[in-house]
């Protein structure tokens, strides 16, 4: 275990990790809009909030299994880089800048995101009692 | 333990404060939230002392409006968690009771598979 943390590789990792998910649901979306477009809006808004929190809490769990400590603070950190990276990916995607868009990724990711360093402290004190 | 009401009459040995620490962890413990307990005070210990300080300001002098324990409890409470060392060895002891929980054997269901001790509120979610 020892007394490790992520580095800026971990962070950036994850950041690209989380968009990853992100950017190829707005490709399923746009591949398949003929037959989404028979699906009701609310449901596909629904999923689409149900992955960008998948997209965090995946990435910062993963991350956070690199930390030793401080489990939160990492996971906000690769949180926050996501939105950043989900930001440039928003604005190269779309024709305009969407705000809606942008606060739904904030918010997403850091829900996500805490979730996720909430289960890499789980797992961490899981294995620290199976050595013990 | 102490006498007064008052931060100015309380005195607090270092065995006060350990029983302080054990209490709170006990309680932490008892409701299942060691894990989320860790994860928000290692994140914040760095402003153990400040926001013991925003604490004795906005919070210490209505404690004894609701009752003078409360009010004597809350004072300790605070002065006990504005020490940084202090939260430490809370986390300390929280790690170990949640390192201990997770070592306990698995309990066996009702359907004859084992499954994990659930505690708290976990009882409520099916897939923690």
């Amino acid at each position: 275990m020892g007394n490790s943390m992520p580095d800026v590789n971990d962070y950036l990792a994850g950041a690209i990790l989380a968009n990853g998910f992100i950017w190829i649901w707005n490709l399923i979306l746009r591949q398949f809009r003929i037959p989404l477009s028979r699906l009701p809006v609310m449901l596909l808004a629904d999923i689409s909030l149900a992955i960008y929190l998948l997209a965090g809490g995946v990435s910062a769990y993963l991350v956070g299994r690199r930390a030793s400590r401080r489990h939160l603070i990492v996971s906000l950190k690769v949180s926050f880089l996501s939105w950043l990276l989900s930001i440039l990916l928003v604005l190269s995607m779309a024709l305009k800048p969407i705000v809606g868009s942008i606060i739904i990724f904030l918010l997403c990711l850091h829900v996500g995101g805490v979730a996720g360093g909430y289960f890499a402290l789980k797992r961490r004190l899981r294995r620290r009692a199976e050595n013990s | 333990m102490v006498d007064g009401l008052f931060w100015e009459d309380i005195e607090l040995t270092e065995e006060d404060e350990e029983e302080v620490i054990r209490k709170t962890a006990e309680v932490i413990h008892r409701f299942g939230l060691d894990a989320a307990a860790i994860l928000m005070i290692e994140s914040i210990k760095p402003l153990a002392y400040i926001g013991g300080q925003i604490g004795r300001f906005l919070i210490s002098p209505f404690l004894p409006a609701i009752s003078e324990d409360l009010g004597r409890k809350g004072d300790i409470f605070l002065r006990v968690f504005e020490k940084r060392e202090n939260v430490e060895k809370l986390l300390k002891l929280l790690e170990e009771m949640a390192g201990e929980e997770e070592g306990k054997p698995l309990e066996t269901s009702e359907n004859g598979g084992e499954e994990h001790r659930k505690r708290g509120w976990r009882r409520l979610i099916p897939f923690l």
